[in-house]
């Protein structure tokens, strides 16, 4: 009799133990699933929505990837997280509060519509809100931009893309020839800001770590003091080391200007005026006759950035399309979306995780959403039941 | 700034957003530092996962995903011209970036300010509403004053509240709290349904601006 009872009692205790274990499996289920939404969305799901049970769902399949399907289904994923990702791109500043603007809704549209975002660096397109009563999109002013963000215009509803990107202009190269990015980096100077500011958004490397003193020196233009204050060395030492990468590829975007508020384009055999000013500094120096373009910086540490294809071009659609290519254009397209949705930038042990997820990209078609995904479910960014 | 005329208690306010700084303590970087770091680290064998990693790092919405959480759980429509007023104008006191080191006391006058903004919306609309339509507050009645707004009321309002805006029941600390800040703004009022919505527009701004609202 004894013995039944102690059976019976047994029975009971790991019957209740089996019971809390479900219960704490459930409720870890719930949390992660609130949680994987409100990463990815950046508004938290509510627990009488509809998608809550059939996250819960993918996850308890171990279907985790399929849950943040589910959460990138929402408007917000593209509203608030995709935008929030694409904006301090760009501007110089990097900011993130800036007004709605063609590259950021660019951006959004291209994750939306789950394109190659190899295209954002080299498309023929725009994206402008179907929303009635908006200015038109222009060259000259952002105001098609600034009013949709002025009614609250649900982006991801309203994008479509029209093409070609702009009539007037007769080349195109994806967030390059947005107006936003003109402004940020066309304006006045030398468009020498376009290259360093291409390097550091699209391949996360700031000119400072391209800096390579064994890279030819003969691209660097007339307007580079080859001995600063008198002294030759410092040009040797220093200024070659950025400039002789930086000029060679410069002529990538010596028919792009940025006057009178306009994104402004220098029809062949013309070039911008800038790229051939002050050249008594050094009048041996190169002189820029077309928008012929070459990649120096392809060896030493920057050989890490896995350059592929063409090293050489014309224009800035080629030059767009030569830092897609790259290893480093994946790889730094990762990091971003690491840091956006778990709110970190990775640590230096998780180089391998991201350079996984950075295949899984490129495998992906270069599908932005995907990478999100595959982002948020990684047990690093919100560790529990993740992949 | 333009703020409530209900100021929310001090010592509610701190007991809400308590524990943010404890949970906020997970080392992050310069925004801008993406760039991949050269030296390379010894990789597990079988899983990238490193267990010197946060697995997950506590953070804070930043100025749009305050915004429309906001407008999310109250059901309130963020184009409501007052709240993209308000908002226009104080954004650049909110978070851009997440980041919970950079919270600051501007940041979370303005978070209770915006709260209570959402709040006042909030509560005209379920008044409005029929009571079994309503989200938060079908046990209110908004047509009599406070001695229809009994303790088993309050009590119930409060923790719809937290199930709405927290999507958690409260702790007894949290309700203590919150039943105080109840009781203290209908403490010495003239009896009148109006001040029951105040006395509501307290206590729902406090809990939409609390901790469990603000970080991710």
């Amino acid at each position: 009799m004894k013995r039944k009872s102690f059976l019976a009692l047994a029975v009971i205790a790991l019957f209740a133990n089996n019971t809390a274990g479900a219960e704490n499996k459930t409720e870890e289920i719930r949390q992660y699933a609130l949680k994987l939404f409100d990463r990815l969305n950046g508004v938290p799901l509510a627990l009488s929505d509809p998608r809550l049970p059939q996250l819960e769902e993918k996850l308890r399949a171990g279907l985790a990837l399929e849950a943040a399907k589910i959460a990138t289904e929402a408007d917000t994923f593209y509203n608030l997280t995709i935008r929030h990702w694409a904006s301090p791109m760009s501007n110089r500043e990097e900011q993130h509060q800036v007004p709605l603007n063609d590259f950021i809704a660019m951006v959004i549209g291209v994750a939306r519509d789950e394109m190659d975002a190899r295209e954002l660096l080299s498309g023929d397109f725009l994206y402008r809100s179907t929303q009635p009563g908006l200015a038109a999109p222009s060259l000259a002013n952002n105001q098609h931009y600034e009013q949709a963000d002025a009614r609250g215009v649900n982006l991801r509803a309203t994008l479509i893309r029209t093409s070609p990107q702009w009539e007037s202009l007769p080349e195109a190269a994806g967030l390059f020839t947005t107006r936003a990015w003109a402004a940020a980096h066309y304006v006045a100077g030398t468009n020498r800001r376009a290259v360093e500011f291409s390097f550091q958004e699209f391949l996360c490397r700031p000119i400072k770590n391209m800096f390579d003193l064994s890279v030819s020196d003969f691209r660097v233009r007339r307007d580079v003091d080859r001995a600063p204050g008198g002294e030759a060395k410092t040009y040797q030492g220093v200024c070659s080391g950025c400039h002789g990468g930086m000029d060679a590829l410069g002529g990538a975007f010596a028919r792009l200007d940025f006057r009178n508020n306009a994104l402004t384009y220098f029809p062949a055999p013309l070039v911008a005026p800038k790229f051939n000013q002050n050249i008594t500094v050094y009048p041996s120096g190169y002189t820029t006759l077309d928008d012929s373009w070459l990649n120096l910086w392809t060896a030493n540490h920057n050989a890490e950035l896995g350059w592929r294809g063409p090293l050489e071009g014309q224009g800035i659609k080629q030059f767009g399309a030569m830092l897609a290519q790259a290893e480093g254009f994946s790889d730094c397209m990762t990091r971003r979306a690491f840091k956006e949705v778990c709110m970190r930038s990775p640590e230096p042990t998780e180089n391998e995780l991201i350079r996984r997820i950075s295949q899984n990209f490129e495998s992906s078609g270069y599908n932005l959403r995907r990478l999100f995904e595959s982002v948020a479910v990684s047990q690093n960014c919100l560790g529990g039941i993740g992949e | 700034m333009r703020t409530s005329k209900h100021q929310i208690p001090v010592f509610l306010f701190l007991t809400l957003i308590s524990g943010l700084v404890v949970g906020s303590c997970s080392p992050r970087h310069n925004s801008r530092d993406l760039a991949p770091a050269t030296e390379k680290a010894p990789v597990p064998a079988e899983s990238t996962k490193d267990p010197e990693i946060p697995a997950s790092t506590v953070a804070i919405r930043n100025y749009q995903q305050l915004y429309h959480t906001m407008a999310a759980v109250t059901g309130v429509d963020p184009k409501d011209p007052t709240l993209l007023a308000y908002f226009n104008e104080t954004m650049t006191r909110l978070s851009t970036d997440g980041n919970p080191e950079k919270l600051s006391p501007p940041m979370l006058l303005s978070t209770t300010a915006l709260a209570s903004l959402y709040c006042e919306k909030f509560i005209a609309i379920e008044a409005s509403t029929a009571a079994s339509q309503r989200k938060a507050h079908q046990s209110v009645d908004f047509l009599k004053d406070q001695s229809a707004f009994t303790p088993e009321v309050r009590n119930s309002v409060i923790q719809a509240y937290a199930l709405l805006f927290w999507r958690r029941s409260l702790n007894d600390d949290e309700r203590s709290a919150l039943i105080e800040a109840l009781n203290a703004a209908l403490e010495g009022q003239a009896p009148s349904p109006a001040e029951v919505s105040k006395a509501l527009l307290v206590a729902c701004s406090a809990t939409l601006s609390a901790l469990e609202v603000i970080k991710i």
